[in-house]
C-alpha cells in the first residue's frame, strides 16, 4: 500500500499513497463535507416536518410535474456527464467536451423550470415568510441551485480545457461533483413535492 | 487496494465496463414509479415506497456513476463518517425538536 | 502547482503576499492571529475595567454602556476562538508542519491553500468592519442564540448579519484548508513513510480537521437559517411562526463541542513534538496516541448537549449526554497521562519550550478536572453561566491557544525564521504568563461559586454581588489581566532582537528526529534539496547502542 510511485525521485507528482489520485481524494473529502451542510439541513427539514403535520397541506402547492421534469434532466445530464467521462477514458476528448456541452444545457433547463417554479409560486403567494415550510422550500431549493450553478461554471471551465486537450482528469471530478448535486435532488423532489 | 499509476484516470479504464444508459433508463423508471405513487397518495405505505425508491436511484447514481463500487474502500470510510455524524445528529435532535417544549 | 524553477525570479507580491508557498502562508496565518489575537487581549483590558471599576470611563476606550458591553463580550469570544485559536493552532501550525514532517515539496494543491488564507483575510475585514456599522458589533454572544440575535432583539441591524457573514467565510477557509490538510497527509508522504511513522503533529492536524469538516455542516445551514430569519423574515427560530429557539442551539453546539477537540488536538501534537524531543526518549504509547486520538475525535460528536442541560432540553436527554461527556475524559486522559509518561525518567531539558509545553499540561489538567462540574447534570444546574464556567473554559483554552502554541511557536522558531530566539527572554515571558494566567482566572472560580453571573455588565447592580469580596477578586483579576498583556513584551522584544540578529540556528538545534530538521532553516522554495526517504519512526532517542542520543527519520543504518 506504501509503495509510491515516485521513488527516489523529486518529481512534482502525487504520490498516491493511499490508491487515491489526490484530486480524487479531495474531491471526496470535498463532498463528506457538503454531505453534512445539506444532510443537516434535510434532517433538520425532517425533524420539523414530524413536528408539524399539518405543512401536507402546504406541500400540495408544490408542482409536482415540474418537480419530477426537473428530475428527469438532471439524471439525464449525469448521463452524460458520465458518458464524457467514458469519452476520456477512451481518448476522445472532443466527445468528452460535447458530451459535458449537454450536461451544460441540461443545468440551463433545470435552472429555467425552476424559475419558472419560483415565479409561479410566488405570484401564487406563497413567498418564503408565508409559512415555515415554505421558508424551507425556498432553502432547500436554493442551496441547491446554488450548487447547480457552482456545478456549470465548473463544467465549463474543464470544458474549455478538455477542448484544448488541458487537464482531462478533472472531467471526472466535475462529475462526481455534478452526480452529488443530482443525488442531493433525487432526495429533495420526494421530501419537497411527492409526500404531500 | 487497487493499483494504479497516475497515467490512467478511471477504474473503468482497468476492465470494468458499466451499462451507463441502462442505468439511466432504471431510473427514468424508478422516477416515473414514483410520481405515480405519490399522485395516488397513498398514506404512509405509499411515503414509505417513495423514500425506498429514492434510496435505489441514490444507490444507482453513487455506485455506478460516481464510480464508488470500484473505489478502494477508504472511499466508504469518508463517505460512512460523514453519514455517522449525521446520524448522531438526527437522533440527538429528535426528542427536543420534534416533541421540545417550544413546540 | 507552484513554479520552483521560478523561485528566485519571484516578485515580492508573488513572494510573500499572493504567495502559493505553505510557509508562508503558514506565517500570515500566524501574524494575523497575533494581530487577531491583540484585539481580542483589548477586548478583555475593557471587560476587566468595567467590572472592577463599573460606570467609569476606561482608558482608551470610554465610557461603556451595556450594549456596548454586550458587544465586546460577544467579539472578545468570537475572535479568540475563530481567530486567534484556529488560525494559530490549525492553520498556521498545520501549514508549516505538514509538509515538512511528512517530507513533500509542499501543499497537494497549492493555490487552494492560498486562496484559503484569502478568505480568511477577507473574513478579518468583515468582522473588523462590524465595529462600525450603525449599532455596533454583534452582541448576541459569541455563540449567538436566537432571540438574542435575532433583528428584533440585537439592537443593530447589521452587527449580527457581518458577524453571521464573517464566520460563513471563516469556515469556508478552514474547510478548504481542511481538506487540503488531510490529502497532503494521505497522499504526499515520502517514500517509506507510513502512516504510523507520521509525528503525533500530523496525525493531530488530520484528525482535527476531519473533525471540523464533520461537525460544521449542520452549522453551515443553521446560519444560513438565521440570516434568513433576520433579512427575509422567516421564522426557523420563532416559536411564534412554528420554529424552534432550541433548534440553533443544538446546531451550534453540535459544531461547537467538537470545535473544542479541533482546538485542542494540535495543541496536544505541539506537545507530544516538544515533550518528547527534551525528554530525550521515545514518546509513550504511540499508537494508544493515534487511538487516542481517533476516539476522541470520534466521541466529540456525541457530547454537545451538555451545553444546554439548563436551557430546557429533554431531561431524558441529560443522562445519556452527561455520560458521554465524563466518558471522552478517558481518551483525553490517555494522551495527558502518556505524555506524562514520555517524561518519567527522561533527560529533561528545560528550554523555553519545554517550560510552556509542561505548564500547558499542568494548566490544563485544572481546566480539564473543572469540566466535570459540567458534565454532571446536578452541578452544572448551579454552576452553569457562571464565572465558574469562565474559569473552566480559560484554563481550558488558554493553556492550548497560548502555552502550546508558544511551546510550538518557540520550538520551531529556528526553522520558521532561521534564527534563534534568547532563551532568557523566553523564560521570562513564560514565568509572566503562567504566574499571571493564575491570577486572573483563580478568583472566577470562587465568583462563580458565589453566583457570580456571566456576560452581566456590572455585578454592583445585583444585590448579592454587591460587597467587598467581589470588589476584591473582581480587582485581583483585574490585574492579573495586566499582568498577563504586560508578559507578552518580552515575547515582542524577543522577536524583534532575534530576527535582527539572526543568530543562524543550523539545521537542528534541538537535536531532533523529524523530517523538517534534517533540512535547512529556513528551508527554501520546494522544503528539500533531495527527496528524504523515511526509515524509522520519529521518535527513537537514546536507543542503545546508537550513537548519538537521537536518530532523524532519514538516516538508513
Amino acid at each position: 500500500m506504501n509503495q509510491a510511485v515516485n521513488v527516489g525521485t523529486h518529481s512534482k507528482e502525487n504520490f498516491e499513497t493511499l490508491g487515491i489520485p489526490t484530486g480524487r481524494l479531495a474531491m471526496w473529502w470535498f463532498l463528506a463535507s457538503e454531505i453534512v451542510i445539506f444532510g443537516g439541513l434535510i434532517c433538520i427539514f425532517l425533524l420539523m416536518r414530524w413536528r408539524h403535520p399539518e405543512w401536507h397541506a402546504e406541500a400540495e402547492h408544490t408542482l409536482n410535474f415540474a418537480g419530477g421534469f426537473n428530475t428527469l434532466v438532471l439524471l439525464t445530464s449525469s448521463l452524460s456527464a458520465v458518458l464524457a467521462h467514458d469519452a476520456i477514458e477512451k481518448g476522445l476528448p472532443k466527445k468528452a467536451a460535447s458530451y459535458l456541452g449537454y450536461t451544460l444545457l441540461g443545468g440551463i433547463l433545470f435552472l429555467g423550470v425552476k424559475s419558472y417554479e419560483y415565479a409561479h409560486e410566488i405570484g401564487a403567494g406563497f413567498v418564503p415568510a408565508k409559512s415555515m415550510f415554505w421558508s424551507f422550500y425556498y432553502l432547500m431549493t436554493g442551496l441547491h441551485a446554488v450548487h447547480v450553478i457552482a456545478g456549470m461554471i465548473a463544467i465549463f471551465v474543464v470544458m474549455l480545457g478538455v477542448r484544448k486537450g488541458q487537464n482531462l482528469q478533472r472531467v471526472e471530478l466535475v462529475g462526481i461533483y455534478w452526480h452529488f448535486v443530482d443525488v442531493i435532488w433525487i432526495f429533495l423532489f420526494p421530501l419537497l413535492y411527492l409526500s404531500a | 487496494m487497487t493499483q494504479e499509476s497516475s497515467t490512467t484516470t478511471g477504474h473503468d479504464a482497468a476492465g470494468h465496463e458499466i451499462p451507463y444508459v441502462q442505468i439511466w433508463a432504471w431510473l427514468v423508471f424508478a422516477l416515473v414509479a414514483s410520481f405515480f405513487i405519490g399522485e395516488l397518495t397513498v398514506p404512509v405505505l405509499g411515503i414509505a415506497m417513495i423514500f425506498t425508491i429514492a434510496t435505489v436511484k441514490a444507490y444507482l447514481v453513487i455506485a455506478n456513476f460516481m464510480h464508488v463500487k470500484f473505489e478502494p474502500k477508504f472511499v466508504l470510510l469518508i463517505l460512512g463518517a460523514a453519514a455517522l455524524s449525521l446520524y448522531f445528529f438526527f437522533f440527538g435532535l429528535v426528542p427536543d425538536t420534534v416533541y421540545g417544549p417550544f413546540k | 502547482m507552484s513554479d520552483s524553477a521560478h523561485a528566485s525570479s519571484q516578485s515580492f507580491i508573488t513572494k510573500y503576499i499572493f504567495s502559493t508557498d505553505h510557509k508562508v502562508i503558514a506565517k500570515q496565518y500566524m501574524f494575523t492571529g497575533f494581530f487577531m489575537a491583540l484585539l481580542g487581549g483589548f477586548l478583555a483590558y475593557v471587560i476587566r475595567m468595567q467590572l472592577t471599576y463599573p460606570g467609569e470611563s476606561i482608558p482608551g476606550y470610554g465610557a461603556i454602556n451595556f450594549l456596548q458591553y454586550n458587544s465586546v463580550v460577544t467579539m472578545h469570544g468570537t475572535i479568540m476562538i475563530f481567530w486567534v485559536a484556529m488560525p494559530l493552532l490549525l492553520a498556521a501550525l498545520g501549514n508549516f508542519l505538514i509538509p515538512l514532517m511528512i517530507g513533500a515539496r509542499d501543499m497537494a494543491f497549492p493555490k487552494l491553500n492560498m486562496l484559503s488564507y484569502w478568505i480568511f483575510f477577507l473574513s478579518v475585514v468583515v468582522l473588523i468592519a462590524s465595529f462600525f456599522v450603525p449599532g455596533g458589533a454583534a452582541n448576541g454572544g459569541w455563540t449567538t442564540y436566537p432571540p438574542l440575535s435575532s433583528a428584533k432583539y440585537s439592537g443593530g441591524q447589521w452587527g449580527v448579519t457581518l458577524w453571521l457573514i464573517a464566520v460563513a467565510l471563516e469556515f469556508a477557509a478552514f474547510l478548504l484548508g481542511g481538506i487540503n490538510f488531510v490529502t497532503t497527509a494521505l497522499n504526499m508522504r515520502a517514500p517509506g513513510m507510513k502512516l504510523f511513522d507520521m509525528p503525533i503533529m500530523v496525525w493531530m492536524q488530520v484528525v482535527a480537521s476531519v473533525v471540523f469538516m464533520l461537525s460544521v455542516g449542520p452549522l453551515i445551514a443553521g446560519a444560513i437559517m438565521l440570516l434568513l430569519d433576520r433579512t427575509v423574515g422567516t421564522g426557523f427560530y420563532d416559536p411564534a411562526q412554528g420554529g424552534d429557539p432550541m433548534l440553533f442551539q443544538h446546531l451550534f453546539w453540535f459544531f461547537g463541542h467538537p470545535e473544542v477537540y479541533v482546538i485542542m488536538l494540535p495543541a496536544f501534537g505541539a506537545l507530544a513534538e516538544v515533550l518528547t524531543v527534551f525528554s530525550r526518549k521515545t514518546i509513550f504509547g504511540y499508537k494508544m496516541i493515534v487511538y487516542a486520538t481517533i476516539a476522541t475525535g470520534g466521541m466529540s460528536f456525541l457530547v454537545w448537549a451538555h451545553h444546554q442541560f439548563v436551557a430546557g432540553i429533554d431531561p431524558r436527554l441529560a443522562t445519556p449526554f452527561s455520560i458521554t461527556t465524563i466518558l471522552i475524559s478517558v481518551p483525553v486522559a490517555v494522551t495527558t497521562f502518556s505524555f506524562m509518561a514520555t517524561l518519567w525518567k527522561g533527560k529533561i531539558r528545560f528550554t523555553t519550550p519545554m517550560c510552556f509545553a509542561l505548564g500547558t499540561i499542568s494548566l490544563f489538567l485544572l481546566g480539564g478536572v473543572t469540566g466535570i462540574h459540567h458534565g454532571a447534570p446536578a452541578s452544572d444546574m448551579f454552576l452553569h453561566d457562571t464565572y465558574f464556567v469562565v474559569a473552566h473554559f480559560h484554563y481550558a483554552l488558554i493553556p492550548q491557544v497560548f502555552f502550546a502554541f508558544f511551546a510550538a511557536f518557540y520550538f520551531w522558531f529556528p526553522k520558521m525564521f532561521g534564527a534563534m530566539f534568547n532563551e532568557v527572554l523566553g523564560k521570562l515571558h513564560f514565568l509572566g504568563t503562567f504566574l499571571f494566567m493564575n491570577v486572573t482566572f483563580l478568583p472566577m472560580f470562587v465568583l462563580g461559586f458565589m453566583g457570580h453571573q456571566r456576560r452581566i455588565a456590572n455585578p454592583q447592580m445585583f444585590d448579592t454581588l454587591r460587597n467587598a469580596q467581589v470588589e476584591h477578586l473582581h480587582f485581583i483579576a483585574t490585574i492579573g489581566a495586566f499582568g498577563l498583556l504586560l508578559s507578552q513584551v518580552p515575547l515582542l522584544i524577543n522577536l524583534v532582537v532575534s530576527l535582527i540578529k539572526r543568530k543562524a540556528p543550523g539545521n537542528n538545534p534541538w537535536q531532533a528526529n523529524t523530517l523538517e530538521w534534517t533540512t535547512s532553516s529556513p528551508p527554501g522554495h520546494g522544503n528539500f534539496e533531495t527527496q528524504p526517504t523515511v526509515y524509522r519512526g520519529p521518535y527513537e532517542y537514546s536507543v542503545p547502542g546508537a550513537a548519538q542520543d537521537f536518530i532523524p527519520q532519514n538516516v538508513k543504518q
